[in-house]
Parts: structure tokens; C-alpha cells; sequence
């Protein structure tokens, strides 16, 4: 039996989500005093991906706070716990603009007192899967 | 062509794939919040026939299609006296009848301006870990289901984890072991039981995900005046080929 090769249209029945494309890059935040009130930022970190079509994933890491990576669905926020009650929040936002990916990192003191950030790395990974439709 | 059938080899794959259910689109328009109103919402719902909910990923545009984001993503408004991050946000969970898109449009407090907004987006609906079967995927136009020319992602693991964490705390799910060696692509989606155990949420800024090259963990802080969670959280864990 021959098979008309015009016709094949499926072989699953379903489908999910291609591997496209990926960039790494980071952003380094000095350490330093940081003031009741006060925020540090944007510490910006990009890299050339165009997203015209397609689902994304951005990872990212704060090497100097932990070693996780974390899934940044847009926005992501971590409390940092730090000597006796200083805390501080650190908040990163990812978005596609213009060619690129961005992820904006800022810091702000959620303490009464002085805190002080040590030297931090963000990391970031983002990736592009095309959808089929 | 002709092709002879004893000549077609299939390599059936070890590992399975997301599978791809349904896809919904429309354009809508978002109105400019002013300073009294704050916020305008425009919510879309869309009925899916499944009978049950299903997984799913979101991207918008507001730009008609040049540059696309996925739920959740909110681009700054930058400019003196500084950035605004609140501004357009389209989420969306899928419950067991419909889809129901939200598009919250913020006044924008930085710089005293309200702006209207053409949104088009895209949501693909994806199979559960477990799902009634059989499932009947909703009609598209397009022809050509699976392209193989596509890596397509493969599931290494999937699985459900609980997270409950008290009002006023942090906690963790328990550990999930992948062993992978490197730190892999996940999708996870939970189940709010305070509200349903069948509505599907997507992570946005909670809970979150710590991942490393051997596990993966989900955290909620609920420090504060936090309320406390209590989450089913469904995973896959993809592997990198």
C-alpha cells in the first residue's frame, strides 16, 4: 500500500510547546548601607530576544543571597531576613520591550534601621517556546 | 509522492509532552483608569466545553503584535520623578466551564496619567497531569497538529505537591528530587482550596519556586498580615535535549 504523503496530517493528536530560543545574561548590585526608607535601582539586566510570537520562561538567581533559581512569572519579591528585625525586600521585574528582555532588580530597606546589601549577582535566563497555533 | 509504509519507522518518545487543548484569542479594548476609579478591569470568558479545567499559558500584546508578553509580565512606565511598575496586567485562571481573562489597567500615580490601551492576547489551554478522557481538543484551523521540525519540551517528571503555610509565616511544599544534574524548565499551576479545588491559577508573583540541579521547592511568604495558603500544586519538570 502506498501512502499519500499530502494527506498525513498528524502524528500525536496533540501537541506542546517548541524549544526556541534562550539567552543568559546578569547584572551585578554592589554591597552597600541602605537607609530607613530608602530603595536602590532599577539595576537593570538584558539581552537581545525578540519576542514576537511566543510563550516565554525567565529564570533568575540572587547568587550573594542564595543559591536557588526562582521562575519570575513578571514579577517576583523575596524578603531577605538580616541581623536582629532589619529586613529588606528585593523585587525583580521581567518584561519584552523593543527586541529585548529586561529584568529590573530593586532594593528597599523594610526596616527602622540601616541595612546593609552585600554584593549581589542577578542571573537571568529566559527562553522562548513556540506555541503551534 | 509515494511513500512505501514498510519504510516508515515512528521513534515513539520516551518521554511525553505538554499537550496543547485548546487556544482562545481576542482583542479588547482597555479603557484609562482615571485617579478617583484607580483601576479599570475588562474581563473576557470564554467557555471551553471541557468539563473540567486544564493548565494554561498566556501572552499579550498591546503593541498589535510586535512585542508579546506573558500573563502576569508588567512593563514599567519609566520617566521622571520615576519608574510606575503597576500599570497593565492580564491574568487569568480556567475553572471547569470557562476561561476568564482579566485586564486590570492602572492609573498611573507617578506620573498623574491614565492611559487606554488595544489588547490582544492568547491563551493556550493544556491538558492536566490528570483530566477526563477522552479529551476532544477544540477546533482550530490548523492543519498540521505536531511539526516536527519543533523540539518539542518533554516531561521528565509531573507530580503534585501540597503547600500550606499559617498566616503570619513562611513554609516550603516538600522537596521534589529530579537529579537532572542542571537547572531544568518547569510549569506549575496550583489549586487555591480556600476558593476551589478544580479552578487552575498560574503562578504570578505566589507562590514561588526554588529550583536547583537536583530539586525543586515551592515557598510562600506569608509573614506579616499575610493570610495564610492552602495549595495544591500541580508541576512538570522538562527535560533539556
Amino acid at each position: 500500500m502506498a501512502i499519500n504523503t499530502n494527506i498525513i496530517l498528524a502524528t500525536s493528536g496533540f501537541s506542546g510547546f517548541g524549544n526556541y530560543k534562550s539567552v543568559s545574561f546578569n547584572v551585578g548590585i554592589p554591597s552597600q548601607g541602605l537607609g530607613v526608607n530608602s530603595y536602590i535601582g532599577p539595576y537593570t539586566a538584558s539581552a537581545a530576544l525578540n519576542n514576537n510570537n511566543a510563550v516565554t520562561e525567565v529564570q533568575l538567581q540572587y547568587t550573594g543571597l542564595d543559591s536557588f533559581w526562582r521562575e519570575v512569572p513578571g514579577y517576583i519579591s523575596i524578603i531577605v531576613p538580616n541581623a536582629g528585625a532589619a529586613t529588606y525586600e528585593v523585587q525583580s521585574f521581567t518584561y519584552f520591550k523593543n527586541g529585548s528582555v529586561y529584568v529590573d532588580t530593586y532594593i528597599s530597606n523594610q526596616s527602622g534601621s540601616t541595612v546593609t546589601i552585600p554584593a549581589i549577582t542577578v542571573n537571568c535566563r529566559a527562553f522562548l517556546f513556540i506555541a503551534p497555533f | 509522492m509515494a511513500v512505501d509504509p514498510n519504510k516508515i519507522y515512528l521513534d515513539l518518545p520516551k518521554y511525553g509532552n505538554d499537550q496543547i487543548i485548546g487556544v482562545f484569542t481576542n482583542t479588547l479594548s482597555s479603557p484609562a483608569p482615571t485617579l478617583s476609579g484607580f483601576v479599570t478591569t475588562v474581563n473576557d470568558v470564554r467557555a471551553h466545553g471541557f468539563g473540567d479545567s486544564a493548565y494554561f499559558e498566556g501572552i499579550f500584546t498591546t503593541d498589535g503584535g510586535t512585542t508579546w508578553n506573558t500573563f502576569g509580565s508588567q512593563t514599567p512606565i519609566f520617566g521622571a520623578p520615576g519608574p510606575t511598575f503597576q500599570t497593565l496586567n492580564v491574568s487569568a485562571t480556567v475553572d471547569t466551564s470557562n476561561v476568564n481573562v482579566a485586564i486590570d489597567n492602572y492609573y498611573d500615580l507617578a506620573h498623574g496619567a491614565g492611559y487606554a490601551y488595544t489588547v490582544t492576547y492568547k491563551i493556550y489551554l493544556i491538558a492536566k497531569n490528570t483530566m477526563a478522557k477522552p479529551i476532544t481538543p477544540i477546533k482550530t484551523s490548523n492543519k498540521l497538529l505536531y511539526a516536527s521540525e519543533y523540539n518539542y519540551q518533554k516531561i521528565f517528571m509531573k507530580g503534585s505537591v501540597a503547600l500550606i503555610v499559617s498566616a503570619g509565616t513562611t513554609g516550603t511544599s516538600t522537596l521534589i528530587t529530579h537529579n537532572l544534574g542542571y537547572v531544568p524548565k518547569i510549569r506549575a499551576y496550583y489549586y487555591d482550596l480556600a476558593t476551589s479545588s478544580t479552578t487552575v491559577n498560574r503562578f504570578y508573583q505566589e507562590p514561588q519556586t526554588q529550583i536547583t540541579a537536583t530539586t525543586l521547592q515551592f515557598y510562600s511568604d506569608q509573614s506579616g498580615l499575610r493570610p495564610g495558603i492552602t495549595y495544591v500544586i500541580d508541576y512538570r519538570i522538562y527535560l533539556d535535549t
